[in-house]
């Protein structure tokens, strides 16, 4: 049933039904060829110019002179000091943790907003008010809830707060997300259900679930990914505890190197996210597959 | 230590009170808590910059028999200022370490406690030259003693000889080579911060003779926009490449030979020699130098711990031998008894080098304090003025 | 049949009411307390004034005057015009290239390798992948030796590096997955069927282009415009890194505010790209308007 635009396409000679002539439908189906092969290869070129760096920065961490352009002499010193000072450890726990309760947090509460949405009356506010905050730069939001949570609450700030923050910096992402979906989804599907008889949350799971699927996933994907790399909503509302990035800022002022957390560490996430996220997605489209 | 003597070029305006800047509506004051006592264990808390952190915590816990826990912060007073007044801080941590400059504006307000220079566990204090002790740094304008110095150094430029067709790189040079050679012209790269750039665009205007700035370190208005003005013009004029953010940037900066001269940093100056392997890249001894130190403080909350004991026996380990010897290795800083120094890493057998080393900072430091030098302040009263007079400059 | 309907309406309005809306209203509850009061309470800051890190108290409109005396108030313009710049251009590369993958492209492992490429990269630190860009484009880096031993230029070139060249180089790589996640989205979910259906109605591929599928994916294109143009608002790394704030944008203007703990300044200039952005937004509405609205490119596109 999947037709591809750029294959198949019928002997233009022997086309039915069509008002174009058999040579300019082939002359035209040439250009739609070269475009997409285009489109291809510029996306795969920016994608490029993402790996690179990376690909770079594996190589240069095992330089001793990582920050000019040639990759000798070879050494393992920036990895000898990143395994020495380990205080880097406690931050990426807690990121981690954080960024995986945040982005349930977005994943469960973007789909029930989100399914709503396209449901109500006055969609056009309720989507304002989400965006909102994506609206403010993130120094500023921190800034704005420092002052709401700690002055005028009298709180002490701990994880609590930095949830929140990345709670009000992820949640719009997740929702326009589902909601791209969510806009696309046929209700009658539901009304036949609800006559067939089933309940609400058999409809909720056996029909809009599986179809809203990537949308969710994507959600919560998002939910952990922007938390985990959060760094100016943190700054104002950390109160003792430290997250990775805040981590990598408050050295950033350090006089000394900051490579083996910049080279060294950056390469050995790299090197663990890249099996994992693989399998994540492979995982997601095998059983979509099946599906 | 005989040192040179030096006067604070200090703002005479009374620093202001700040609560209300970090905490509005409620305005909270810094408590101290009365007759709370702290569960005597051996951990001693700090929360400070990381430039006053030592590599290894173990050397201290040898000699004082103390646990350390040292939280890092980096420069940014903002939110030093928030953490210790808007989140009191001050009653998890038992001491604080700042660029100096911080006291003038916390210690009246009774964020920090005035320290007891009498204190059995000091027995360092007397044998610490005055210049150190009694900087405008540890002191707020009324004479009080508010914390006490730590590592310490005296900042100019890092450069690459043969660019600036400097013979003798040991010389004194001149802060032209930063801001109007022509040989320089659009390499050199100085700091994003507008409390350090400006003031070095002020001193160089006094020193050139081409204005005169009353105190480069707290510019009030007229001042700022002359400063500023004079920025603006040698930035349109290419004279700049970058301002620079951090400390792997100018060890990048200087050590491609992106840049010829930038005002940096002494490790970053070491550092390009260490990955060199030899000495390419030296550090300026020019007509006056930016001294900045960093000063243990106590929190007003600690008044009535029961470590506070060991809160002055570790303020007085900072001011000893061990700490200033790995100080000057690691970083080529100065603490304030660089002879202690000396002697420690003669009793402990260090290679000759290294004791070169530590002698090469400390006479270094007594050559570069011999000029009338000015301590810098991160949070000066005027600070508004300058940091909106700079942001003209990095919009030009 | 008349009475099938009605029973299909009965159980339409059944169900059309409780469970839906309760999550809303929660939501909308949380968000006013966590989002609208904040907000509320910067702008009232913006009429603050700070003087030597003490707040002034009388309300006046000082500090909004300082920022537009003093040009600092040109960030924010600067900053939008180079935002806006880089969102086209990550339009103008992921459109295609999600079009690509979601219809030319049979594979599902190459999808699925795909996304776990454009993935990845978040999990590592931004700074960390742009500083790498520097010595490579510097006067003494590999590309300037290049051209300059090709004899295509004189000296090295100066403007590849801390320069707005550099900024939008600098950012079109980290912000090319945001573009592409919801675009991909929704042109996946495009029944083919339309396609060919409008194929066989005798459209051009173009005409197919124009007037099915992006309309049909409207609201996934959005979603990537939004996704894109605000946090590259709020960049402030890449700017740092690779236009060495000769570039000044508006995080570094409110970081350095910060610094001088000049909250009424960072709230000024914050609530000025607020409105911006509204202004910006306001007008894009209008123009969606014709399409029924910003509601209607979200709501029952379902069909």
């Amino acid at each position: 049933m999947t037709a591809r635009l750029a294959d198949s396409a019928p002997d233009p000679l022997v086309t039915a039904g069509t008002t174009f002539s058999g040579r300019r439908w082939w002359r035209s189906l040439q250009h739609a060829q070269v475009w997409i092969r285009i489109s291809a290869w510029l996306g795969f070129l920016t994608l490029g110019l993402t790996y690179i760096p990376i690909i770079w920065l594996a190589v240069m961490s095992f330089s001793g002179r990582p920050l000019s352009g040639i990759p000798k002499p070879l050494t393992l010193r920036w990895y000898t000091e990143m395994t020495d000072d380990l205080r880097w450890v406690e931050p990426l726990e807690t990121s981690i943790v954080l960024a995986v309760i945040v982005g349930l947090f977005c994943m469960v509460i973007a789909t029930a907003v989100g399914r709503a949405i396209p449901r109500l009356r006055r969609r056009g506010s309720v989507l304002l008010l989400a965006t909102l905050p994506m609206f403010v730069p993130g120094l500023t939001m921190g800034a704005a809830l420092f002052f709401f949570f700690r002055s005028y609450l009298t709180l002490k700030l701990g994880e609590w707060s930095i949830f929140f923050g990345h709670l009000v910096w992820a949640l719009p992402f997740s929702l326009l997300l589902v909601l791209v979906l969510a806009s696309r989804f046929d209700h009658r599907l539901l009304e036949a259900a609800a006559d067939l008889g089933a309940s609400a949350w058999h409809r909720f799971w056996h029909i809009e679930f599986p179809i809203m699927r990537p949308a969710i996933v994507g959600a919560g994907l998002f939910g952990f990914l922007l938390s985990f790399t959060e760094l100016p909503r943190t700054i104002f509302l950390h109160g003792r505890t430290v997250s990775m990035p805040l981590f990598q800022w408050t050295q950033a002022s350090a006089h000394h190197s900051q490579v083996p957390l910049t080279f060294a560490l950056a390469s050995v996430m790299f090197a663990v996210t890249l099996p994992i996220m693989g399998g994540f997605f492979w995982f997601l489209f095998a059983k979509l597959d099946r599906s | 230590m005989d040192g040179p003597t030096e006067h604070r070029q200090s703002g005479a305006t009374r620093r202001n009170v700040l609560k209300g800047a970090a905490a509005t509506g409620a305005a909270l004051a810094a408590s101290s808590i009365p007759g709370a006592a702290k569960a005597a264990d051996n951990v001693i808390r700090g929360y400070g910059v990381n430039t006053g952190a030592l590599k290894d915590w173990g050397l201290f816990a040898n000699s004082t028999g103390l646990v350390m826990d040292y939280t890092e912060t980096n420069t940014d007073p903002g939110v030093f200022i928030r953490d210790v007044v808007a989140n009191e801080i001050g009653e998890d941590y038992d001491f604080f370490v700042f660029d100096g400059g911080m006291e003038d504006v916390l210690g009246p307000q009774g964020i920090f406690l005035e320290v007891d220079q009498s204190h059995p566990e000091l027995t360092l204090w007397d044998r610490t030259s005055t210049d150190f002790k009694y900087a405008g740094i540890t002191q707020d304008d009324e004479g009080r003693q508010w914390g006490f110095p730590m590592v310490n150094n005296a900042d100019s430029f890092g450069f690459w000889p043969e660019d600036l067709d400097i013979a003798d790189p040991l010389a004194p040079t001149t802060w032209e080579f930063i801001f109007e050679s022509e040989k320089t012209r659009g390499r050199v790269a100085v700091d994003k911060e507008w409390a350090v750039t400006m003031v070095h665009a002020g001193w160089w205007l006094n020193t050139s003779g081409q204005a005169k700035i009353a105190d480069p370190t707290n510019m009030a208005g007229e001042d700022a926009k002359l400063v500023a003005d004079y920025l603006v013009g040698r930035k349109k004029a290419g004279q700049f490449r970058t301002f620079y953010g951090g400390f792997d940037e100018q060890v990048e900066l200087l050590g491609n030979k992106e840049v010829a001269a930038i005002t940096c940093w002494e490790p970053a100056v070491i550092e390009v020699n260490l990955q060199n392997n030899k000495e390419v890249v030296f550090y300026a001894f020019a007509e006056y130098h930016y001294k900045w130190g960093h000063v243990f403080y106590i929190p007003s909350q600690a008044a009535n711990r029961a470590n506070l004991a060991d809160i002055y026996k570790t303020a007085n380990y900072f001011l000893g031998g061990e700490y200033c010897a790995y100080q000057a290795i690691e970083r080529g800083y100065v603490g304030p008894n660089s002879d202690l120094a000396i002697e420690y890493a003669k009793a402990n057998d260090w290679p000759a080098e290294h004791i070169e080393i530590i002698k090469k900072s400390g006479s270094k430091v007594n050559r570069k304090y011999a000029i009338p030098p000015f301590w810098g302040d991160y949070v000066p009263p005027n600070g508004d003025v300058m940091e909106e007079e700079f942001q003209r400059v990095l919009n030009a | 049949m008349f009475a099938m309907k009605m029973r299909q309406d009965s159980a339409f309005a059944r169900w059309r009411g409780a469970p839906w809306v309760w999550p809303v209203t929660g939501f909308v509850v949380l968000w006013s307390i966590l989002v609208v009061v904040p907000l509320v309470l910067l702008v009232f800051y913006s009429f603050l004034q700070v003087r030597g890190f003490k707040v002034d108290w009388t309300f006046n409109l000082d500090t909004w005057a300082r920022v537009f005396e003093s040009g600092r108030w040109q960030v924010t313009t600067r900053t939008l015009r180079i935002a806006v710049t880089v969102t086209l251009i990550e339009l103008l590369i992921a459109f295609p290239f999600s079009l690509w993958l979601a219809k030319a492209c049979k594979s599902k492992i190459v999808k699925a390798v795909v996304l776990t490429l454009l993935t990845i990269p978040f999990f590592l630190d931004v700074s960390s992948r742009t500083i790498v860009w520097r010595p490579i484009f510097g006067t003494q880096g590999p590309l300037n030796s290049v051209l300059v031993d090709l004899g295509l230029v004189d000296g090295p070139i100066e403007w590849l590096l801390f320069s707005e060249f550099a900024v939008h180089f600098g950012m079109i790589a980290p912000y090319f997955p945001t573009m592409v996640f919801p675009v991909f989205l929704v042109l996946s979910l495009i029944d083919d069927e339309y396609i060919e259906a409008s194929r066989d109605l005798g459209a051009s591929p173009l005409q197919t282009l124009s007037h099915v599928t992006i309309p049909l994916a409207m609201p996934g294109i959005m979603a990537g415009i939004v996704f894109t143009l605000v946090p590259t608002m709020a960049e402030y790394a890449v700017p740092q890194l690779m236009g060495g704030f000769t570039v000044n944008l508006l995080g570094r203007s409110v970081e350095s505010a910060l610094t001088a703990l000049k909250y009424p300044t960072a709230a000024a200039l914050s609530t000025f790209i607020i409105a911006l952005l509204a202004a910006l937004l306001a007008a894009l509405v209008l123009l969606l308007h014709r399409r029924g609205g910003l509601a209607g490119v979200f709501g029952a596109l379902s069909r």
